[in-house]
C-alpha cells in the first residue's frame, strides 16, 4: 500500500549511507540558531509563556518584546563569552522595529537566515503567489539591509505549504531548515528538476516546543542539550552528524534559563573530545555538503 | 460611559432626516446583486450546502462550481426575461480562470463591483499593507478587464479590518456595501475623506438565509416579497433602498430559481411599481454624490 507522500526525498537509513567527515576530519557539526522575532500588538500569532489573554494581551506581547529589548543582548554576550559562532533566524519586521539588534550580528560575521516577515503569521495555507511574494520580500529586505543575500530559510513556526521548497529554490535559496527528519543534510527535490538542501534543524532541541508547549524547565532543557550532545558525539563515530540547537530570545534570554544554558554550552565547548566537534553555522555546513562528490549525500 | 466605537458615522434615526426622492420622484430604489465567486479546490474557505467533508471536499467545490457553470446563466436569463438591471460582486481571480463569464454581463451593461480576489479567503492576515495590496490587486484586474475602475466594493464574507474603509477610499472607490446598518445611503468617515455606504442586505441574502439559516427557496422568495411590499409603504415617508443579494450556486439551482422568478415578477408587477427605481448600486451612489450637501446622514 502506498500512502500519500511529499515526494521531496526518498527513504534512506542513516546507517546505510556513504561515510564522509566534516572539515579537518571532525565528526559532529554543531550550530546554535537564535530565533529573533517580532510580533503584532493585539493581533496575529505569537509565543505564550502562560495562558493567553483576549487581545490585546499586553503581558504576552511584553514578554515577547523582552526578547528583543533584553534577552537577545544577553545571548550575544553569552556567545561572545564562549567565542562561538551562531546563525540568526530573523523576521524582517525586526529590521524596521529594532535595527540595533542586527548590528552585532554583522560585526560578529554571523549568518542571517530568512525567517519570514513576522511570527505573527505563518505561510502554510497561503495562495502560492502570495507566498512567493513574501519570500521574495524577505530575501530582498535582508539583501538591502545587510548587503548579503540570505542562503538559508526557516519559515515562521516551521510552516510550509506544499510548494515552499519550490518557491525557495526559485527565489535563489540554497537550503532550508523546516524538515526535522534526519541528522544529516539531505537533498529535497524541487519542481523542474531542481534540488534544495535540507539542513537539520531540531524540533526537539528547541526551547520553544520544550519549554512553552511541553513545559520543561530551563534545567531540563539544558540537560537535553548535554544528553543530545553526548549521545550524538558517540553516534558520530559512525556517521558525520549535525546537531542544531534552536533558541528563542524571549525564552532562554530569561536569566533563570540562561543560567542552565550557560552550563550546557560550557559542557560542549570544554569537552575532552572537542577536537571531534565542528562548531559552525548552517551556511558552512551547506558549503561543505554541496562540495561532496555526487551520491555521497542522501 | 462610552464604549469603543468605529467613529465611521453618527447615530441617526430613519424618520428624523431630511427628505429627498430618487430620480423621477421615485421613493424606493430596488437593486439585485449577484455574487459571482471563485473557490480554491481543497483549500481555504467556502460555502457548504450540507456537511463539509474533510479536504479536498470535492462535493462542496462542485456545488459551488455549478454556480459559475450553470446557475449564473440561468440567473442572467431570468433578469433578461424580466428586463431587470443587476450588479455583480466579482472575485477578481475569475478574470484569469473564467473570463467568458463576463461577456453576457458586459452586453447587458451591468455593473461590476469589487469583491476581493476569492471567497476562499476573507482578507489576508490583517496587516494593513497586505490588505492595501489585496485591494489594489483586485481593483487593477477589474480595471484592466473592464476598461474602467469599479466604483463599489463588497469584501468577501462582508469582512473588514479596522482600516478597510480608509483603504477603499484611498484606492478610489466611491462606495462600499459592507455595512448593513441602514435603509438609506450614508456618508462614512475615512482618514482620507468621505466614502458612501450603500445598503446591502445581510438578511434578504440567499447565503445567510438559505445556506446558513436553512430557509427554503419558497421562504426566501416570501422574504423578498414581504420586504418589497413593506418597504414600498415605508418609502412614502423616506426614500429607501431595497437590495437583494443572490449567489449563483444558491438561487441558480432550478428549484430555487422558480420561486425567485415569482417573487421578482411580483415586485415588477406591483400596483405601485411606478414609485420604484429598479437600478444598480453604482447609479444609487452616483445620484447620492449629486444630492445637495447635508441631504444624507453625515458627521
Amino acid at each position: 500500500m502506498r500512502l500519500p507522500h511529499h515526494e521531496r526525498c526518498d527513504y534512506s537509513a542513516i546507517t546505510r549511507r556513504p561515510d564522509y567527515s566534516w572539515p579537518e576530519g571532525k565528526r559532529l557539526a554543531i550550530y546554535f540558531a537564535l530565533n529573533i522575532e517580532h510580533f503584532a500588538f493585539g493581533a496575529g500569532l505569537g509565543h505564550a509563556v502562560s495562558n493567553e489573554l483576549p487581545p490585546p494581551d499586553a503581558r504576552t506581547f511584553a514578554w515577547r518584546d523582552y526578547g528583543n529589548r533584553v534577552g537577545v543582548w544577553r545571548l550575544y554576550d553569552l556567545l561572545e563569552e564562549f567565542r562561538i559562532p551562531a546563525c540568526h533566524l530573523i523576521n524582517t519586521a525586526v529590521f524596521d522595529y529594532c535595527p540595533e539588534v542586527i548590528e552585532p550580528i554583522i560585526a560578529r560575521g554571523d549568518e542571517i537566515i530568512g525567517h519570514g516577515r513576522t511570527n505573527a503569521e505563518r505561510q502554510g495555507q497561503w495562495w502560492e503567489p502570495d507566498e512567493a511574494r513574501m519570500i521574495a520580500e524577505v530575501r530582498d529586505t535582508i539583501l538591502q539591509k545587510t548587503g548579503r543575500v540570505p542562503r538559508g530559510w526557516m519559515g515562521p513556526w516551521m510552516s510550509q505549504s506544499r510548494v515552499t521548497p519550490d518557491l525557495l529554490k526559485e527565489a535563489g535559496f540554497d537550503y532550508e531548515m523546516d524538515w526535522p527528519c534526519d541528522d544529516q543534510p539531505i537533498w529535497l527535490r524541487t519542481r523542474n528538476g531542481g534540488k534544495l538542501m535540507s539542513v537539520p534543524y531540531s524540533l526537539e532541541i528547541n526551547d520553544s516546543p520544550q519549554i512553552l508547549v511541553r513545559h520543561h524547565s530551563g534545567e531540563e532543557f539544558a540537560t537535553m542539550i548535554v544528553h543530545q550532545f553526548e549521545e550524538m558525539l558517540k553516534q558520530s563515530e559512525r556517521q558525520p552528524l549535525v546537531l542544531g540547537i534552536a533558541l528563542h530570545t524571549m525564552i532562554v534570554g530569561q536569566p533563570h534559563r540562561m543560567h542552565s544554558l550557560r552550563k550546557a554550552i560550557d559542557h560542549i565547548v570544554n569537552h575532552p573530545q572537542r577536537d571531534k566537534v565542528w562548531i559552525t553555522r548552517p551556511g558552512e555546513i551547506y558549503d561543505h555538503c554541496a562540495a561532496l562528490p555526487v551520491g555521497v549525500m542522501a | 460611559m462610552t464604549l469603543p466605537t468605529h467613529n465611521r458615522y453618527p447615530f441617526s434615526i430613519i424618520d428624523q432626516r431630511k427628505d429627498f426622492s430618487w430620480p423621477g420622484g421615485k421613493r424606493l430604489a430596488f437593486y439585485l446583486c449577484f455574487n459571482i465567486e471563485y473557490f480554491a479546490f481543497g483549500a481555504g474557505m467556502g460555502s457548504d450546502v450540507g456537511l463539509a467533508n474533510p479536504a479536498p471536499n470535492h462535493r462542496s467545490y462542485a456545488w459551488r462550481d455549478y454556480g459559475n457553470r450553470v446557475g449564473l446563466s440561468r440567473m442572467l436569463d431570468l433578469v433578461d426575461e424580466l428586463g431587470l438591471p443587476a450588479a455583480h460582486n466579482v472575485n477578481s481571480f475569475l478574470y484569469d480562470t473564467h473570463p467568458d463569464i463576463f461577456k453576457r454581463i458586459r452586453a447587458r451593461g451591468d455593473e461590476i463591483i469589487g469583491h476581493g480576489r476569492t471567497n476562499s479567503e476573507r482578507m489576508l492576515p490583517a496587516w494593513e499593507e497586505d490588505e492595501q495590496r489585496l485591494i489594489a490587486e483586485a481593483t487593477a484586474t477589474l480595471t484592466h478587464n473592464e476598461g474602467k475602475p469599479p466604483k463599489g466594493w463588497l469584501g468577501p464574507w462582508l469582512a473588514e479590518t479596522y482600516a478597510t474603509p480608509d483603504l477603499l477610499k484611498e484606492a478610489g472607490y466611491t462606495y462600499l456595501l459592507d455595512w448593513a446598518c441602514d435603509d438609506q445611503p450614508i456618508w462614512m468617515n475615512t482618514r482620507s475623506g468621505k466614502i458612501l455606504s450603500v445598503p446591502y442586505p445581510i438578511e434578504v441574502n440567499d447565503s445567510p438565509a438559505v445556506v446558513f439559516r436553512h430557509h427554503s427557496a419558497r421562504e426566501f422568495a416570501d422574504m423578498i416579497v414581504d420586504q418589497f411590499d413593506e418597504m414600498v409603504e415605508q418609502s412614502e415617508h423616506q426614500p429607501l433602498v431595497c437590495p437583494i443579494a443572490l449567489h449563483t450556486f444558491v438561487v441558480g439551482q432550478p428549484f430555487r430559481l422558480r420561486p425567485l422568478r415569482q417573487a421578482l415578477k411580483h415586485c415588477i408587477g406591483h400596483p405601485q411599481a411606478d414609485r420604484v427605481w429598479f437600478t444598480r448600486p453604482g447609479e444609487i451612489a452616483d445620484y447620492c454624490y449629486n444630492l445637495p450637501v447635508d441631504t444624507l446622514v453625515s458627521d
